[in-house]
């Protein structure tokens, strides 16, 4: 088991945000959580990963409470692709992947040949080595994407949390990005906005629903017509697609579902 | 040749092309670093002939070599014991005050800006400037720190400093994150409350307050600096230096944002505890040797960023040197425009700096 949480709840003063959220990842498993805006998803993470402090629950990594450990332990264990990543100050691309050392470096420590071998090597993993002295504000937002993914890298963690990692990207780099991140071969938790790509990357997938788990199991069972009308509101067609052999949703617009409703 | 072998030796030859560019990159970062150390001695020497009495560049070099221990007895005592006199004990300290005041400003600017996140930070403009002359002004009239002997100043234009900028930060953050406008305006409002104690002050106790009066603290100057006033703020700025290169990681990480470098391992609220005590030190130390020097915190910054990037360890001391060698020659400017009489050095920066800081503003709205 490499992530199990437990009844976790968190809240903004009065207003409950998100409670008893119990969920795991295991080893080497890549899990989606999807939900409406507002529904969570983004909490849950950042309570897992102490962005927030959680009211209630206990959160284990590898065994070991995450509450206990210090917070440059667990940078060492849990790399996060957040949904923030604006920076007005101008590094180029190979500081920006350097960056992931950080929490192996203590104050007066130096640059070793081996941070830089570690570095050489993520930058050369996502194909960005020729852009390593580019300025990283210039760049366009798939090629930042995959920056910071090569930092996650040089920050040799064998679980990844990722926050929406794909939003406002086109198509093409949405994939290249999902793509890139599962042939790492880590352990993912990630939210994931487009529910298509959920069910096309993810072994198990956590719906969040007005801040508590609604239902979890393989996208399958899960991307049904019910859910998505009770959770997302949306009425939906889906199909088992025959090459990707993973569930294919279609939305149904406003015209088509009112001729439906007639019929039956 | 195979495919496989093939690709093995683009690899080699990549890596040995890169191997280069590391070492190139190193190499004129050094250099650039060496360059400035002459030219801020180049400044140090040509600034201090200058003046009402002319010193040669050579009979300048001459005196200071003269007091070294070793060097002393190769040099040829040419120059008259006033030229001596106008060189150690009138200019020097006043120009490696100089320097001083202004590798400290730009560090400080350098530490606001990575605390703030923001380019637009500097001391001065946020009010922490501000904050200091005013409980130093507060500390002279009412002797409050005096048991602390001659820091006493210096302490207490910290405590001022501290304040403020403690108080600017934390109204400046909106839900967990620094909005720019409320941050700038606060920086007003602090600067102005803190503006009217300091006149209030030295408007009504105008002989305790003797040399130190009400343009002397708010717009500065290097006039009247003597060696003694030179120890404490040495001392501050090479401990501050240190413990920021210590940090140059760090501070790099914190400009991803708090929640990036949160998951990059960092204790964001410690360090950020921490620059704000550096910047206040920084700050105090040098207002209470010589008055609020406005704008070179966020010039010197801005222009090292353009020359080597944002990475710390290189703007770090970069700032300090380009700092002090344009403190030395606005120094310069300050007592020769309209000579005889000295113009506050804090006046000829803010000329300069408020159009920069003005035209930064405009560059920013822009992206």
């Amino acid at each position: 088991m490499k992530l199990l949480v437990e009844n976790l709840a968190f809240s903004h003063g009065t207003q409950t945000i998100i409670e008893d959220i119990s969920l795991y990842v295991a080893k080497g498993e890549f899990i989606g959580i999807i939900g409406p805006n507002g529904s969570g998803k983004s909490t849950v993470l950042k309570n897992i990963y102490r962005a927030l402090t959680p009211k209630a629950g206990m959160s284990f990594l590898d065994g070991e409470n995450v509450d206990g450990m210090s917070r440059r332990k667990t940078a060492q264990k849990i790399g996060v692709l957040g949904q923030e990543n604006n920076i007005s100050f101008d590094f180029n691309v190979e500081e920006m992947v350097a960056m992931g050392r950080s929490p192996y470096k203590g104050l007066f420590a130096r640059d070793t040949e081996e941070d830089q071998r570690i570095i050489d090597r993520a930058l050369s993993k996502m194909g960005i080595e020729n852009m390593a002295k580019i300025n990283y504000m210039n760049l366009s937002g798939g090629e930042k994407q995959r920056v910071l993914i090569a930092r996650l890298l040089a920050q040799k963690t064998d679980f990844l949390i990722l926050d929406e990692p794909t939003n406002h990207l086109d198509i093409s780099y949405q994939l290249q990005v999902f793509d890139s991140i599962r042939e790492l071969g880590v352990t993912v938790l990630a939210a994931i906005h487009d529910l298509n790509l959920a069910a096309l990357y993810c072994d198990r997938i956590y719906v969040i629903h007005k801040g508590r788990v609604y239902k979890v199991g393989e996208p399958k069972d899960i991307l049904t017509k019910e859910m998505l009308l009770n959770v997302f509101g949306v009425y939906a067609d889906i199909a088992i697609h025959p090459i990707t052999n993973k569930p294919s949703i279609t939305y149904l617009p406003k015209s088509i579902t009112l001729q439906k409703e007639k019929k039956i | 040749m195979k495919g496989k072998e093939y690709m093995q030796e683009k690899t080699r030859q990549l890596a040995a092309q890169k191997e280069i560019t590391n070492q190139g990159e190193k190499w004129t970062f050094s250099a650039m670093i060496i360059l400035l150390f002459i030219v801020s001695l180049g400044s140090i020497i040509l600034s201090i002939g200058i003046g009402p009495v002319a010193v040669a560049p050579l009979a300048v070099a001459k005196i200071m070599l003269h007091k070294l221990p070793v060097v002393q007895a190769y040099i040829q005592m040419d120059w008259t014991p006033l030229e001596e006199n106008i060189v150690w004990v009138l200019r020097l300290p006043r120009v490696a005050l100089g320097m001083i005041v202004g590798a400290s400003l730009a560090a400080a600017g350098v530490a606001m800006q990575a605390l703030v996140r923001n380019t637009l930070a500097d001391p001065f403009i946020l009010g922490v400037s501000a904050g200091a002359s005013a409980t130093a002004t507060l500390g002279m009239l009412f002797g409050v720190f005096s048991f602390l002997g001659s820091y006493s100043l210096s302490i207490s234009a910290f405590i001022g400093a501290a304040i403020s900028t403690a108080l600017v930060y934390y109204m400046a953050k909106v839900k967990g994150k620094i909005n720019i406008a409320q941050l700038l305006l606060t920086g007003v409002a602090v600067s102005m409350i803190m503006d009217a104690v300091t006149k209030i002050i030295t408007l009504s106790a105008p002989n305790a307050l003797g040399l130190h009066n009400a343009a002397f603290w708010m717009s500065g100057s290097l006039a009247g600096a003597k060696w003694a006033y030179l120890k404490f703020p040495l001392i501050v700025i090479i401990i501050c230096m240190i413990i920021l290169l210590a940090y140059y990681r760090v501070l790099n990480v914190l400009l991803l944002g708090e929640e990036a470098a949160g998951t990059l391992g960092i204790s964001v609220e410690r360090v950020q505890k921490l620059l704000i005590i550096i910047c206040s030190l920084l700050v105090g130390v040098t207002i209470s040797v010589s008055g609020s020097i406005g704008f070179v915190g966020l010039m010197v910054p801005h222009v090292t960023r353009l020359l080597v990037g944002s990475n710390h360890k290189r703007v770090l001391p970069v700032s300090a040197l380009l700092g002090g060698i344009l403190v030395v020659w606005t120094d310069v400017a300050a007592r020769m425009a309209i000579a005889p009489e000295e113009l506050p050095i804090g006046i000829l920066t803010a000329l300069v700096g408020g159009p920069f800081f003005i035209w930064l503003l405009r560059k920013n709205a822009k992206s």
